[in-house]
């Protein structure tokens, strides 16, 4: 059989070539959307994500780690008895604002982080070495992201207040950014130093444990019920907390619902503008298709050569959408811009393309019913 | 432009039965069909009762000045369109019962088309424009090729097997059209004006192709045309005018409208020499061939 589709396009590709452009543009936006979703929000986990720890010990209810509230002390006891963990430890959680010395950036809203300064602790242990946290040791010095530097109006060494309350920059990170504020780590002494008006000497907003097995997470877990002698408290396994976190500023804020329009407004432009070139395609080979169908190829016949080659601008867009978002992305990451991908969201988005050229091809059938062979004698 | 090779084409004439003592059955006929169209708000009647009997193994040409119905005659003969009224019979079988479906079933297996333009896809060599529609009989790729080079030696143009549209001239896609035709051996062909974008070298060579497909294979081929250069080409001739055949003769046979043998005979008795059946109306013409 004479692969008429794939021979066309070969050899009248630049006439595909525009469809071939939207589908890949098409492809880009959806990938660059999805993963600047992914990296904006998946920072408001960053705290869950960047640390070891196994089960997080919380208030109850608490929707997304930066809306924890203080939990009481007993709670470390309670996660300490189960024979399963093996370490425990706070963290505090404090709202701040951020004044630099010449005061020109005005307040910035930051989100100090109290950790363990221990060597092997759980938190952050994606972003600190044992000699950063051993920088925290001393009272008054934090470490913060390297690209937000600039917005504090400090550099590293240098000074600045957090809730009036001076503090030293002793080292910086990357991929640590927050949204909609500056991510600020520290000792718990410190942490706590910052709080504003009366805290208790042991304030935690969360206790973070680590487990003998890290699989046995979910059984722990559920193990662990609230008991109100050692007053509210929730334990949810990393994965779920982070889960959470992500879900709450992806659905709960109506951000999602943003992107899922906006991904639906890129589908369709790209479904528009692809059927409209591969409509141009079928339209421009009406005599031709016609005399096939006088000589007999069925209507059915002559539909699968026009579906045959969406499918092939489908697969050409999406190598191209590959290449185009894989290099933004590298670029936009390197530029310290929140962005991430992952497998499932990658497949998604190929999958969303080939479905866009597929439905653009059953558009573009339509022009098809103009192929009446009997036309052809007038 | 490369001749076309009549005399040394390495097949054989086919053995035809010979018209001895009666014409061979029609393998095409209309009977009494009808069909117009809506042009704006009114209504143009293009053929009205129109009955005619075409017969195997030679060229019909049917003539007649634009408008006169004769590219919607063939339409209907073709099966390309449905007449208003009346019934189409092809190869036995009526037309006018079949589906949509089992229309272009019929038109796969048993007609080739040559139309005005060529048609042909410019992405497609020679070859593959003429194996293309045998992929849908189901035939497999290697005889699908060998079908597709014996077509284009028959139209003279296998030294052009490997070339594109593009790289052609209009006498030479008109014969790569012609082998796309014929590679599927049907036993209709039709052709609506296939010279009349050619010069008068090619358009000769098309017609004489058309001719010897016909005595050749035995294929019923019917051409509309309204060069008069083709008539003498023609084993019959129809001329219409005005939605009707206004007469119906054969060119070789002076002096007698059917140059037929069997006409000869006064197997088609009741018809005038040419000049005389002139004016006869067609339905009358029809009912006594088919009585033949």
């Amino acid at each position: 059989m004479i692969a008429l589709g794939r021979k066309t396009l070969i050899y009248e590709w630049r006439r595909f070539l525009p469809a071939v452009l939207a589908v890949g543009f098409c492809g880009v936006l959806l990938a660059v959307q999805a993963a600047l979703v992914l990296g904006i929000f998946g920072s408001a986990a960053i705290y869950v994500t960047g640390s070891s720890g196994d089960l997080w010990a919380g208030y109850p209810g608490t929707q997304s780690v930066n809306f924890g509230r203080p939990i009481g002390p007993d709670v470390e006891m309670r996660l300490r008895m189960d024979p399963d963990v093996t370490r425990v430890e706070p963290y505090v959680w404090v709202d701040g604002d951020w004044r630099d010395l010449s005061s020109a950036h005005g307040g910035v809203s930051v989100f100090v982080s109290g950790i363990d300064t221990a060597p092997d602790a759980s938190m952050f242990s994606r972003f600190l070495s044992a000699g950063s946290r051993e920088l925290l040791r001393v009272p008054g010095t934090v470490i913060v992201d390297r690209a937000d530097l600039e917005q504090l109006g400090v550099g590293l060494d240098g000074v600045g207040w957090i809730n009036g309350a001076r503090v030293r920059v002793v080292g910086v990170v990357n991929g640590l950014r927050a949204l909609g504020g500056v991510n600020v780590l520290t000792s718990l002494d410190t942490a706590r130093s910052l709080v504003s008006g009366p805290a208790p000497a042991d304030l935690a907003t969360y206790f973070v444990a680590r487990l003998r097995d890290p699989q046995r997470a979910d059984e722990v877990r559920a193990r662990i019920h609230a008991d109100p002698a050692f007053g509210p408290f929730e334990v949810w396994t990393a994965r779920e907390f982070a889960r959470r976190s992500q879900h709450y500023w992806l659905f709960g804020t109506g951000a999602g619902v943003a992107v899922m329009f906006m991904a639906g407004i890129v589908c369709l432009v790209g479904a528009v503008i692809t059927s409209q070139a591969l409509m141009g395609m079928v339209l421009a080979s009406t005599r031709e298709y016609a005399t096939l169908n006088a000589l007999g190829a069925s209507f059915a016949s002559l539909s699968r050569v026009v579906l045959e080659q969406s499918v092939w601008v489908g697969g050409l867009g999406l190598i191209v959408a590959a290449i185009a978002s894989t290099l933004l992305l590298a670029l936009a990451a390197n530029r310290d811009v929140p962005v991430a991908m992952s497998l499932p969201v990658g497949l998604i988005c190929g999958a969303l393309v080939l479905g866009l050229a597929l439905i653009s091809g059953v558009i573009a059938v339509r022009g098809l019913w103009r192929a009446d062979p009997a036309m052809l004698l007038r | 432009m490369s001749p076309v090779h009549l005399t040394h084409s390495p097949r054989t004439e086919p053995v035809l039965a010979p018209f001895a003592d009666q014409l061979p059955p029609a393998s095409l006929e209309a009977l009494d069909v009808s069909k117009s169209f809506v042009s704006g708000v009114v209504q143009v009647k293009v053929l009205q009762k129109l009955s005619v009997s075409i017969l195997p193994a030679e060229l019909t040409l049917v003539s007649g000045p634009s408008g006169c119905g004769k590219s919607t005659l063939l339409s209907l003969l073709s099966g390309l369109q449905a007449p208003d009224q009346g019934r189409i019979d092809a190869l036995g079988q009526s037309l006018c019962a079949l589906n949509k479906r089992a229309l272009e079933r019929f038109r796969l297996q048993h007609t080739g088309f040559v139309f005005q333009g060529f048609n042909l896809f410019p992405a497609l060599t020679a070859t593959e424009q003429v194996q293309l529609p045998l992929g849908y009989l189901g035939i497999s790729d290697k005889q699908a090729r060998e079908r597709a080079m014996a077509a284009l030696d028959e139209v003279g143009m296998t030294h052009r097997a490997q070339l594109r549209p593009a790289q052609l001239s209009g006498g030479e896609k008109q014969r790569i059209a012609i082998a796309r035709a014929l590679a599927k051996e049907p036993q209709l062909l039709f052709a609506d004006e296939p010279t009349s974008a050619l010069d008068a070298e090619n358009g000769q060579n098309v017609i004489d192709i058309l001719h010897r497909i016909a005595r050749r294979h035995g294929t019923t081929v019917v051409c509309v045309s309204h060069d008069p250069r083709l008539v003498r080409h023609a084993d019959r001739v129809l001329s219409m005018e005005d939605g009707a055949i206004r007469s119906d003769w054969r060119p070789g046979m002076p002096g007698y409208p059917m140059s037929h043998p069997a006409a000869a005979q006064g197997a088609l008795h009741g018809l005038a020499p040419m000049s005389s059946i002139a004016n006869l109306h067609t339905t009358t013409f029809s009912d006594e061939g088919r009585q033949a």
